[in-house]
């Protein structure tokens, strides 16, 4: 069964639709990317999939279950975590602290939760800066911090929207080591929206494009690459491949 | 770092630590040696620093802003002043009963709190705290409109023993609102002050816990009341009024809105505010 499965979803706002008729599935254990265009409509499927935006037909299931009309903690107990455009922290309280809000997802007891939150400070790599407080950090540690809260709540389903966004080089290539590592050692579903074309081809094993809130391609990162009607979206209608070379 | 029980006690030994527990000492000792006046200060500031506890949970550490704090402050006092006096049950029922109204206010505005952002909690706790106080000023025969109500003369305390009932009122407030503080509640309290959607996404149940926030806060406040009914042994609907809403709101502000021991530090306001008055 799959992980996730989107069917026929549509969400309109007002008369602008911004997802029309979408279909996705991920299996357990996939990197899967979405690319597009500036407004096709990536971060609002991310919302739909977290609950912060409610889809007006279709449903979204996860793990076989309904979660379109679910509240978001609901949708976070489930598994689904998610990581937003702009890093979005609790900035008057330590790092600790905020990890710990979501090691409580799945830890009541303060000990335990106490025990995952360090954990994952220490696995983003921001070991030894418990007790500093959130604002204090610099975007790079603010993105850790953001990624280690997520990965506390323990969800099987990562949702990562421009992780990559306002990296430098050496950021980015630190970053993908640890999304690999998320991966691969927490075997966590990641489901990433990126303009870094880079990180997408290098990470995942299939990509969605949407464009004008369609999908209109999907496959592995060489199909889509190659496929005229990606390169049309990304480069516009009078762009001719051939002649570019 | 080393978590074995033998060093738990050191860890507590510190400077600050033993400052308090001087300053605490001293203040236990207090009656024994102050006159009537500096008494009434004393139990007035440490009744304020219960109610500055109360609102500082729910508006520093949850984020919740109640401008009328002085509703479920009132609603505390008039409960005991009314079964005491009307009904002739025990003062225990009346505290009891202050709990239950307000537990019920705070559902009702906590509710609506939860749904919509937080200008319409306020919203909502003004309109509360307007219709009780109209209901207090009206319902004569219940609540002795204007002239008040007062509560039994079997009531009657001493001053100092006044003054232990509320140490040990600001004491309770203040440790409750210290451990909820450091707790899973409190966490999740200051997260859905600080990004309520990011909480959410993490699985806290944003709206529950400002339900939650507001019930702690009004039962610390209907204690609070419930108390200043037996210290003033009669009250009248001034008790709902703006001034106490603003002394307390005031007070918290002073000493570090959000901060753990905000009222304690802020309480000089209040003192002051009664040495002035003479």
């Amino acid at each position: 069964m799959a992980l996730l499965e989107i069917k026929n979803a549509t969400k309109r706002f007002g008369g602008l639709v911004a997802n029309k008729d979408i279909n996705l599935i991920i299996d357990d254990g996939d990197i899967i990317g979405l690319i597009g265009p500036n407004g096709a409509g990536k971060s609002t499927m991310f919302k739909s999939v977290m609950g912060f935006n409610r889809i007006d037909e279709g449903e979204i299931y996860f793990n076989g279950v309904p979660i379109s009309k679910m509240e978001i903690y609901k949708i976070c107990q489930l598994g689904i975590a998610c990581t937003f455009q702009q890093a979005q922290l609790f900035m008057g309280m330590t790092l600790e602290e905020s990890v710990l809000v979501g090691a409580y997802n799945r830890h009541k007891a303060k000990k335990e939760a106490i025990e995952i939150a360090r954990k994952m400070i220490e696995f983003v790599g921001l070991g030894g800066k418990e007790q500093v407080r959130i604002n204090k950090l610099n975007m790079f540690e603010r993105k850790k911090a953001e990624l280690a809260a997520t990965l506390a709540s323990e969800p099987k389903l990562l949702l990562l929207d421009e992780l990559f966004a306002g990296l430098v080089p050496t950021e980015v290539e630190l970053m993908l080591v640890l999304v690999r590592k998320i991966s691969r050692e927490l075997g966590i579903t990641l489901f990433i929206v990126e303009h870094v074309l880079r990180v997408i081809m290098s990470l995942c094993n299939r990509i969605y494009v949407l464009e004008y809130g369609q999908l209109i391609a999907s496959g592995s990162p060489e199909e889509v690459t190659s496929d005229p009607k990606v390169i049309k979206a990304y480069l516009g209608e009078d762009y001719d491949v051939a002649k570019d070379q | 770092m080393d978590h074995k029980n033998s060093s738990k006690w050191k860890t507590y030994l510190t400077p600050r630590n033993m400052i308090i527990g001087i300053v605490y000492i001293l203040l236990c000792l207090m009656p024994l040696g102050a006159n009537r006046r500096v008494l009434n200060i004393a139990i007035l500031s440490l009744m304020y620093i219960g109610l500055g506890a109360s609102w500082n949970m729910l508006s520093g550490m949850a984020g919740i802003f109640s401008i009328a704090h002085a509703i479920f402050f009132g609603l505390g006092a008039y409960s005991v002043s009314i079964i005491t006096s009307r009904l002739g049950l025990h003062a225990v029922v009346g505290i009891g009963v202050g709990l239950v109204l307000n537990i019920l206010a705070a559902l009702l505005v906590g509710y609506i709190g939860s749904k919509l952002s937080g200008l319409y909690f306020t919203m909502a706790v003004i309109g509360l705290s307007q219709t009780v106080y109209a209901i207090a000023l009206q319902w004569f025969h219940v609540t002795g409109g204007s002239m008040g109500i007062s509560v039994p003369k079997e009531y009657l305390m001493t001053k100092q023993q006044l003054f232990y009932v509320a140490l040990a009122l600001a004491t309770v407030c203040m440790l409750f609102c210290a451990y909820i503080r450091r707790s899973r509640i409190g966490s999740n309290f200051v997260a859905l002050k600080e990004n309520p959607n990011l909480a959410m996404a993490l699985g806290s149940n944003v709206y529950g816990y400002r339900i939650l926030a507001t019930m702690f806060s009004t039962c610390m406040a209907s204690l609070c009341g419930s108390f200043y009914a037996f210290y003033m042994m009669a009250n009248n609907p001034e008790v709902f009024s703006g001034t106490i809403s603003i002394k307390i709101i005031m007070l918290v502000i002073v000493g570090g809105i959000g901060s753990t021991w905000a009222p304690v530090a802020g309480i000089f306001m209040v003192i002051l505010d009664e040495l002035v008055r003479g």
